[in-house]
């Protein structure tokens, strides 16, 4: 009972957090000074009044904003996202063909980030004070200060232009036919935007583990354990990892906002055509169908990171399992 | 013993919880990549039915194939002609009734002649013999009545061409279209040169944003969302399909264009003027002239307020650029040539009004850099530094206004006018902002425009009084010369092309004097070309405005050595 109670309240959470972000981006991408009609037809057009009245009325750009919320959220309860501005398509169908491709890319990104982060952490912990950990921190610091798109635009000089190892962006090879794609082909194009995602999030989980790791080695069970003889190995692996572990599990999934930020920067450098360069493309033309349709995507997103944390909090210490909370 | 084992156990388990997950989430992403790959057009790449027998291509480039970077617009918009795709005036896929020539002039394209009626209302154009789409199937007049009639009555998802005037649209025999507009309008014929031909049989609103039918020498042959659109030649081309077998567009960051050319991977990269002194083994730079103009507009109202249509204050207008003085000192006193060396690198032409490129064009005095005749206008109107900072006043006023400009080259521009301007005595203030900040600032401020198209009418969006404060940007500098907006009212009506390019330029000719606009510079696009690709430099026409993308207008002519 306490379970189905649970996921009731969750989905009911859900719901609310949908309909904030919502409002939230309709009010933001409403009073942004972008008038709709010009990033439609470009500063310098030609058309006449008439024509510009007509696209004006049917895009519902002069409706006042509640009208124009309702309109939109009534169409959303229908399953009806609307029709993208800038590709002339459904909503549906852009964020369809793109999620997948953006999914791959930050699912490996953030699963590398996190297991070489923690075990990065761990390494540059056990060290404390030394130049290896002290190295390690400043690189972190480093990466965490830098931009996305600039991380990744060093990439692209370094591997693929200069090695020439990598191709310089996309997806699948340039002037080949869908058909003649291969798995090698679709890896050896993810290679550099996962590298770049990886690169730019694993400061964060990395400087975690390690001041974690530092202040758990710092307290008296461990002098115990270590007075009782056991090696730095064994001491790490029976005592130092499961306390650590929970606070690593948190941050990594709680940066699952900062991912799809870094997600959409890397997708830019890399001409990647997935979901956030659909959102870029949207906020450049003032695409608002588009720009709230990718928002909700998103807000699902970070949503659904930071449910399975609070999840795996109870699969990781049986006393939040035992507190019963999954919200 | 048996109890430390246990715990032991459980003290692996965490960490392997971990593990566990992590090789979880690998195998999730393996198995959709694979499934990305198996099931074919997945993954957002799209190929139209019954295509085969590509040849198999090699990393960066098919087989005999080119692979191009053009900017990034064609990717950011649909290719149906029917919604406003490459409305610039030459066709690539989907071909239109006229296009520009080489000297800017219109010749036929699908049309063999055209012939308006004396009170420029009614244009009749005859098509061309033996006309096909690339599916095989004939272009008659038919198609064409469907392609306009259909623009009309869905003006509203057509953003770049406009066909509210056009009255109807009739087939007079299978060769022959005649149009009826509501009111007379020269530019119509312009208008021809910009709207595709869609097949009225096999036109499908959805599909053809991708995978347009048209009668142009390209077919598109995979259209990857975001990344490439692969063209194939078009066998059915009326005047045969082109050489190069196959053309590859691709979408790149701005900011990559100049490593992507590094890399080799491809034949053609537009890029930054800056970057033409740049070695890129085995490319050479070409510059292509344009028609495309760099502008200020600046307020010629004095300031002001106004209670606009919809019910709050618009205020407007600028003490300082309200003073012809002002105006015509910084028009005739500027160095153009030395501006352009410092914003663009020397790439670009020093600009007095509209240019030779255009047939309309009125050009005026090139000469500039009168700094003397320039001082003296300005001491004349009473602008004079009397508190020695080196910025003249008058009446306790600053010679001094602010310049908005929305992308990094128009930034540059201004900051190099503003240099030169101080020699002068005139500050300029150079604000780099977006185009939400220009539509706040561009009623009181001076703003860099970017004009470049074949239409003329812009010339009545830049100066018909009417506009003023009606709608955004048009007449945005608030010019208001009943004498120009009488000659406009001709040249729109006018039932001649020679007739209303006549007009055009006397329109040029009269607001010019007022100084309305601070001409600055020509443009030139600039391109990596790979050595052995010829792009027909005798066919290209002269770069309308378009991110990039125009160098494609001759891309029929292009030959691999």
């Amino acid at each position: 009972m306490a379970t189905r109670r649970g996921i009731l309240f969750v989905i009911l959470r859900m719901l609310l957090l949908l309909f904030a972000v919502s409002v939230l981006s309709f009010v933001l991408v409403a009073m942004a000074p972008i008038d709709p009609l010009v990033a439609y037809v470009g500063p310098s057009s030609t058309l006449s009044e008439e024509a510009k009245e007509e696209i004006v009325e049917h895009w519902g750009l002069s409706d006042p904003l509640p009208a124009r919320y309702l309109a939109w959220a009534g169409n959303i309860l229908r399953g009806d996202f609307g029709d993208s501005i800038t590709y002339q398509r459904p909503v549906a169908d852009v964020i369809r063909e793109r999620f997948l491709l953006s999914f791959v890319l930050m699912m490996l990104a953030w699963g590398l980030s996190g297991v070489l982060g923690f075990f990065l952490g761990i390494a540059s912990g056990i060290r404390g004070g030394s130049v290896f950990d002290r190295a390690v921190k400043v690189f972190c610091l480093v990466l965490q200060s830098a931009p996305a798109f600039w991380i990744g635009l060093l990439v692209l000089s370094f591997f693929a232009v200069r090695l020439g190892w990598f191709p310089i962006g996309m997806a699948v090879p340039m002037g080949k036919l869908a058909a003649d794609v291969t798995v090698a082909d679709r890896i050896h194009h993810l290679v550099l935007p996962v590298l770049t995602l990886t690169v730019v999030s694993i400061g964060k989980i990395t400087l975690y583990t390690r001041q974690k790791l530092v202040e758990t080695m710092g307290s008296d069970f461990i002098l115990f354990a270590r007075a009782r003889g056991e090696t730095q190995g064994q001491i790490i692996r029976r005592h130092a990892i499961r306390n650590i572990a929970l606070p690593a599990v948190t941050v990594q999934f709680a940066s699952f906002s900062e991912l799809f930020g870094g997600m959409t920067l890397a997708e830019t450098v890399f001409a990647w055509p997935g979901v956030g360069s659909a959102m870029t493309a949207a906020a450049l033309n003032g695409d608002v169908p588009l720009l709230l349709g990718t928002a909700l995507i998103g807000a699902l997103f970070v949503f659904f990171g930071n449910l399975i944390a609070n999840v795996l909090y109870g699969v990781l210490d049986p006393r939040v399992r035992e507190g019963g909370g999954y919200a | 013993m048996l109890h430390s084992k246990d715990s032991r156990v459980r003290r692996l388990a965490h960490p392997s919880i971990c593990m566990m997950i992590v090789i979880f989430l690998f195998a999730l992403c393996a198995s959709m990549l694979a499934a990305c790959t198996g099931g074919g057009p997945a993954a957002g790449s799209s190929a139209p039915p019954a295509e085969g027998g590509s040849s198999a291509a090699a990393e960066g480039g098919t087989e005999g194939g080119i692979v191009i970077y053009v900017g990034t617009v064609l990717f950011d918009q649909s290719l149906d002609p029917v919604k406003g795709a490459m409305s610039w005036g030459y066709s690539c896929i989907s071909s239109a009734l006229l296009k520009v020539a080489p000297d800017s002039t219109y010749v036929g394209d699908m049309a063999e002649s055209w012939e308006p009626s004396a009170d420029a209302l009614t244009y009749t154009y005859t098509l061309k013999e033996g006309l096909k789409f690339s599916d095989g199937s004939d272009l008659t007049a038919e198609d064409v009545v469907f392609t306009y009639e259909t623009i009309r009555d869905n003006q509203a998802e057509n953003g770049q061409v406009d066909l509210t005037r056009l009255a109807s649209a009739e087939a007079v025999d299978d060769r022959t279209v005649r149009f009826s507009l509501s009111e007379p309008y020269s530019p119509f014929v312009d208008t021809t040169a910009r709207i595709g031909i869609v097949p009225s049989d096999a036109y499908d609103a959805d599909a053809f944003t991708e995978h347009p039918i048209g009668s142009g020498p390209w077919k598109v042959l995979q259209y990857d969302a975001n990344q490439q659109i692969i063209l194939a030649p078009n066998e059915y081309y009326y005047e045969g399909a082109p050489s190069i077998p196959q053309v590859t567009v691709v979408n790149l960051d701005e900011n990559s264009a100049l490593a992507a050319a590094k890399s080799g991977q491809l034949d053609v990269v537009m890029v930054d003027p800056n970057y033409v002194d740049e070695p890129v083994d085995g490319m050479h730079i070409q510059r292509l002239e344009t028609m495309d103009i760099r502008m200020f507009g600046w307020p010629v109202q004095p300031e002001g307020e106004v209670m606009g249509q919809e019910g709050y204050e618009i205020t407007f207008g600028n003490a300082v650029t309200s003073d012809l003085a002002v105006r015509k000192a910084l028009a005739i006193g500027l160095d153009r040539q030395a501006i352009v060396d410092n914003a663009f690198n020397g790439v670009g032409k020093p600009a007095v009004s509209f240019t030779d490129n255009l047939v309309w064009a009125a050009p005026g005095d090139p000469a500039d850099n009168r700094k003397e005749e320039a001082k003296a206008l300005l001491e004349e109107a009473g602008w004079v530094d009397t508190d020695g900072d080196g910025i003249r006043e008058k009446d306790g006023v600053d010679c001094a206004f602010n310049v908005y400009a929305a992308e990094n080259a128009r930034y540059l521009l201004a900051v190099a006018v503003a240099q030169d301007a101080l020699e002068l005595g005139v500050q300029i203030n150079a604000i780099s902002g977006t185009w939400d900040d220009v539509d706040r600032f561009y009623r009181t401020s001076a703003v860099v425009y970017g004009y470049g198209q074949y239409d003329p009418v812009v010339l009545k969006d830049l100066l018909y009084s009417d506009y003023y404060l009606t709608d955004a940007f048009s007449d945005a500098v608030g010019y208001d010369n009943p004498q120009v907006d009488a000659l406009i009212d001709k040249a729109v009506s006018e039932p001649t092309q020679e007739g209303a390019v006549a007009d055009w330029k006397q329109v040029q000719e009269v607001a010019n004097a007022d100084y309305p606009y601070l001409y600055l510079v020509n443009m030139e696009h600039c391109y990596f070309i790979k050595d052995g690709l010829d792009i027909s430099l005798d066919t290209q026409i002269p770069h309308p405005h378009g991110h990039g993308v125009p160098i494609i207008n001759n891309m029929k002519d292009w030959t691999l050595g």
